[in-house]
């Protein structure tokens, strides 16, 4: 493992508090499907990377649990958002953007220089 | 913070286990069921459905693994298993684990024991304020007045203090004894005389009452004294109104003006009081008596402040003074040196021979595991194949040889608390901070340490060894069980024959030590020591004020004492051999000017009765002894040693020469000690008890009986007739005191040869073990040869040749080690060398024997071995 996986958990965390900002409070499965769709199924993730991922937010205190009921009456475990997540939510966002920007400048190509 | 809070969380994931897990198989089989019944709806068949949520889901097993590592702490939790693992293991193996166990209990408790002493005398801070800054003074000055420590005078310390630069306070002591009143029977007692500043310079205040006050040192003002905690406690019954109490010293009045907290032991542990130092302004530059005492200014370095000391003069110069020349050489120690400088050497060495005992007992044990690894080569592959990475293995078995360690430490720390106690027994009284050595947290914690860094020294080769192995090597069908590398070979021949080198460096180090302590025991200190009752007598108070009185005193005493059934002769004297004396002084001989070229004529002035010498046993070279005609009204006389004679009297005959002006020397007689058994003779100059008076004497008895203590009560009964209220004190033998002089040698001496005969058992235990389980491994091969024809012999020899090897190479790895080593110990010997060829010849003779002893037992099982048997054996 190493560092991939260091960011690799990074980005999967920021998709999951995204999801659960846009889609309210949600099951496992259900991030997992949502993260798969919005990706354009270009990321073939294992389901089960996830869950460890949700356990580190909940730890961290971004994200809480409670056991609910599904729409066909079946029991599943509902994650929400948090006050602290969604303030983490915020500013991750808002780096992301920098980021972005800064790298699309130096990844652009020159004008005027070839 | 949030990191924070998630350990938190992982830490509290390590408890209620198995109701995390059910939650967690819980919400695992909801997603799953979720996930098939979507596919379902997709239209795939119920198997097929399953099948792609188990697969999209990544391993049903993994995700779990997974989620359960980031629940907990993986190494906390690998910890405690391997914990629970290995005392499993441990258990099952009772005869391993118990041998283990006592060998490393006896290394480490060894080691703790002598820590415990480390801790107590050299590790532990002296009650005083800021001690790093804290120095002691003397003059240096010639041999015969007291080499490095010679006394100050009080011109000295008023010179001092007038031109100093570099101390912020300067103050001075003397150890000295008083006759005590002040209860029902007078006694004499060990206390010092200070000045005012004492207590200041230590940083320490009184427990009860004020401290001692600059006034108080006016020659006209009424003199104080401090109690110390101690003898406030045993003479006043702690009684709180003791301040403003007069007591009798000398028959002097002291006010009591308070009471020192407890155990300040300076300048000695048996100062009952420090009484005020009251002198007048001095009129030449002695006598010298003090001690100095400094406190360093912030910033000033030793080096500095002995410089800069050098140069301060005297203002008495003048070449008639024991003390030559205009500037002092001052002598500078710091205190702590001082307190423990003595005892500090010798006890670093103990520490060194103690941690190479615990070296060979780590050895031992080190063999022992690589033997059970052999047994345990299966286990160790079929673990390596279910997935255990080589660091977890490493860890597994390093757990199991720390829990050996630390099971060694707890029962090491047992057998120290029950040797320290010997230890006090046996230990002199001159080591400081004696009553304190005990096992405190500081040396339970160095335990833990040296319990863990053993464990991890002979845990980790053979744990290394065992992870390292090849799967298909050691799972082959039918392999034999008990196959051992050659790598594993080496190791032990070399773990082996570096214990053997280790015991042959402490059994030289013991030998040495041992051989210098019976040189010691049989210096000629010039005396009969056999049989002589001793005490000590002082003589204060207005009834032997005039020395007309001790006149009649003495030799009425000495008639009394000397009719007594029993009794041979009785002296007594100002010193006595091997180490006391009462001063020493400057002589002017006639005819022979004060050259400044020549060391100045000093000499121990030594003053006895006349049968002085029938007594000791010293014999007259030439002229005579001192007689009852020798009397203060008669010619004044003396008698010298041989050495006097030699240094100061080479060409010429010294009898009937005149000294000091009127003094006529008489006699010459044989060379006594009386500065010490090790140390160089001094020059003595004798001179009769009549003729130059002394108030403080030893009191010498030579009987004809076994045990002269039997005698004490009659002559004190004798003492007692003729003056009740005289105390007497340190009643004992002239046996015992030459025995209390060498108690420190023969303390260190006693103890590194316990510690060599530990590390010579321990040293060839190993090496039978290595012996015994190598004939164990080439059983095969011994009967082979058997079958070939070999004889019994032959193969007996075949073994021994093995231990012989071992034992030979052990010795000379010993023998190289000690040739560079022991020359560290030069300090500690006496008439020995550093190279002794006698103790390095018989100590390797010793080693190679027992080893080869050790060997034999194997060798002849060996021989015993059963073709038929052997060949069979896999």
């Amino acid at each position: 493992m190493g560092e991939k996986a260091d960011v690799w958990q990074g980005t999967l965390a920021l998709m999951v508090l995204k999801t659960l900002q846009l889609l309210g409070p949600l099951h496992g499965y259900g991030i997992a499907r949502r993260i798969e769709q919005t990706s354009g199924d270009l990321l073939a993730v294992n389901y089960g990377t996830l869950y460890p991922a949700l356990l580190k937010l909940e730890q961290e205190g971004y994200i809480s649990s409670e056991w609910g009921v599904s729409d066909n009456n079946r029991k599943a475990k509902y994650y929400k958002l948090t006050r602290a997540g969604r303030k983490q939510l915020e500013r991750e966002e808002r780096d992301w953007a920098q980021t972005t920007s800064i790298l699309a400048r130096f990844l652009a190509p020159e004008e005027g220089q070839s | 913070m949030r990191n924070l809070r998630a350990w938190f969380l992982r830490l509290s994931g390590l408890f209620l286990k198995q109701r995390r897990d059910r939650d967690l198989d819980a919400e695992v089989r909801s997603h799953l069921q979720l996930h098939i019944e979507e596919n379902l709806h997709v239209g795939m068949t119920p198997q097929q459905a399953r099948r792609e949520a188990l697969m999209k889901l990544g391993g049903l097993e993994q995700t779990k693994e997974l989620y359960r590592e980031r629940r907990g702490l993986p190494l906390l939790e690998t910890l405690v298993q391997d914990l629970r693992y290995g005392l499993r293991t441990l258990r099952k193996n009772t005869g391993f684990t118990s041998v283990a166990i006592l060998t490393l209990a006896l290394g480490i408790g060894a080691n703790t024991a002598i820590f415990s002493v480390v801790n107590a005398v050299l590790l532990r801070s002296l009650p005083f304020k800021a001690s790093e800054r804290l120095v002691l003074v003397w003059n240096q000055g010639p041999a015969a007045a007291g080499g490095d420590r010679t006394p100050l005078a009080v011109s000295d310390l008023l010179d001092w203090r007038t031109q100093n630069r570099s101390f912020d306070e300067i103050g001075a002591f003397q150890n000295r004894s008083f006759n005590y009143v002040g209860g029902s029977s007078p006694e004499w007692i060990q206390a010092a005389s200070v000045t005012a500043n004492f207590f200041f310079l230590l940083g320490v205040q009184p427990e009860l009452g004020r401290n001692l006050l600059p006034d108080d040192e006016h020659p006209g003002a009424q003199p104080v004294a401090l109690l110390s905690d101690g003898f406030w406690r045993s003479r006043f019954a702690s009684d709180p109104n003791v301040v403003g109490r007069s007591i009798s010293l000398d028959g002097d009045s002291y006010v009591v003006i308070g009471v020192a907290p407890p155990h300040i032991d300076f300048p000695s542990k048996d100062a009952a009081l420090w009484a005020i130092l009251q002198f007048k302004p001095p009129t030449r530059r002695g006598p010298y008596f003090l001690t100095g005492i400094a406190r360093l200014k912030n910033g000033v370095s030793l080096q500095a402040a002995r410089a800069e000391v050098n140069t301060i003069k005297t203002s008495f110069p003048s070449g008639q003074h024991m003390i030559n020349g205009q500037q002092f050489t001052f002598n500078v120690l710091p205190i702590n040196e001082f307190i423990v400088g003595d005892v500090r050497f010798a006890l670093l060495v103990l520490m060194a021979a103690v941690t190479l005992v615990l070296f060979i007992a780590a050895v031992n044990v080190a063999n022992l595991m690589l033997v059970r690894s052999a047994t345990r080569t299966k286990e160790m592959s079929l673990r390596a194949a279910l997935g255990a990475s080589r660091s977890r293995i490493i860890r597994q078995l390093l757990t199991e040889s720390i829990l050996l360690a630390l099971a060694g430490g707890v029962i090491g720390v047992l057998l120290a608390a029950a040797g320290a106690r010997l230890l006090l027994k046996l230990a002199p009284h001159t080591i400081p901070n004696l009553s304190q050595i005990g096992i405190d947290g500081r040396v339970l914690a160095w335990t833990a340490l040296v319990s863990l860094l053993t464990g991890v020294f002979f845990g980790l080769a053979p744990a290394w060894h065992s992870a390292r192995l090849s799967l298909d090597e050691a799972l082959k069908e039918g392999g034999r069980a008990t196959t051992e590398s050659a790598a594993k070979r080496r190791w032990r021949s070399l773990l082996v024959v570096t214990e053997l080198g280790l015991a042959v460096l402490l059994l030289i180090s013991a030998g040495l030590l041992i051989k210098s302590f019976w040189r010691l025991q049989r210096v000629d200190s010039g005396v009969i020591t056999e049989r002589i009752l001793t005490m000590q007598l002082q003589l204060r108070g207005p009834r032997y004020a005039k020395p007309q009185q001790l006149d009649t005193f003495y030799p009425r005493l000495l008639e009394r004492i000397a009719a007594l059934p029993g009794v041979r002769t009785a002296t007594v004297s100002n010193s006595l051999p091997p180490d006391t004396t009462e001063y020493s002084d400057d002589f002017t001989i006639e005819g022979r000017p004060t050259d400044p070229a020549l060391p100045p004529p000093i000499a121990y002035m030594i003053f006895v009765s006349p049968d002085y010498f029938r007594a000791f046993g010293i014999p007259l070279r030439r002229g005579r002894l001192f007689t009852a005609s020798d009397s203060p009204g008669s010619q004044r006389v003396a008698i010298i040693s041989e050495t006097t004679a030699r240094q100061f009297f080479p060409q010429e005959d010294p009898i009937g020469k005149r000294f000091n002006e009127k003094g006529e020397i008489v006699g010459i007689v044989a060379d006594v000690k009386y500065t010490g058994l090790t140390e160089p003779i001094e020059p003595a100059i004798y001179e009769p008890l009549s003729q130059a008076h002394s108030w403080d004497v030893l009191l010498s008895v030579k009987t004809d009986v076994a045990d002269p203590l039997s005698l004490s009560s009659a002559v004190r009964a004798e003492l007692n007739s003729l003056d009740p209220e005289l105390p007497l004190s340190k009643v004992g033998t002239l046996d015992y005191r030459f025995a209390t002089a060498v108690a420190q040698p023969r303390f260190r001496t006693t103890l590194i040869a316990l510690f060599a005969a530990l590390a010579l058992v321990l040293a060839v235990i190993g090496t039978y073990g290595v012996i015994s389980y190598s004939v164990t491994q080439r059983t095969h091969e011994i009967g082979i040869r058997m079958a070939l024809g070999a004889q019994a012999e032959g193969v007996l020899k075949l073994v021994l040749k093995q231990g012989a090897l071992l034992a030979i190479a052990g010795v000379l790895l010993g023998l190289c080690g000690s040739f560079a080593l022991t020359g560290l110990l030069r300090n500690l010997l006496f008439n020995v060398s550093a190279t002794d060829w006698p103790t390095f010849g018989g100590v390797a003779v010793l080693l190679a024997g027992t080893a080869l002893l050790a060997c034999y037992v194997p060798a002849r099982r060996a021989t015993r071995i059963d073709p038929t048997v052997a060949l069979r054996y896999e």
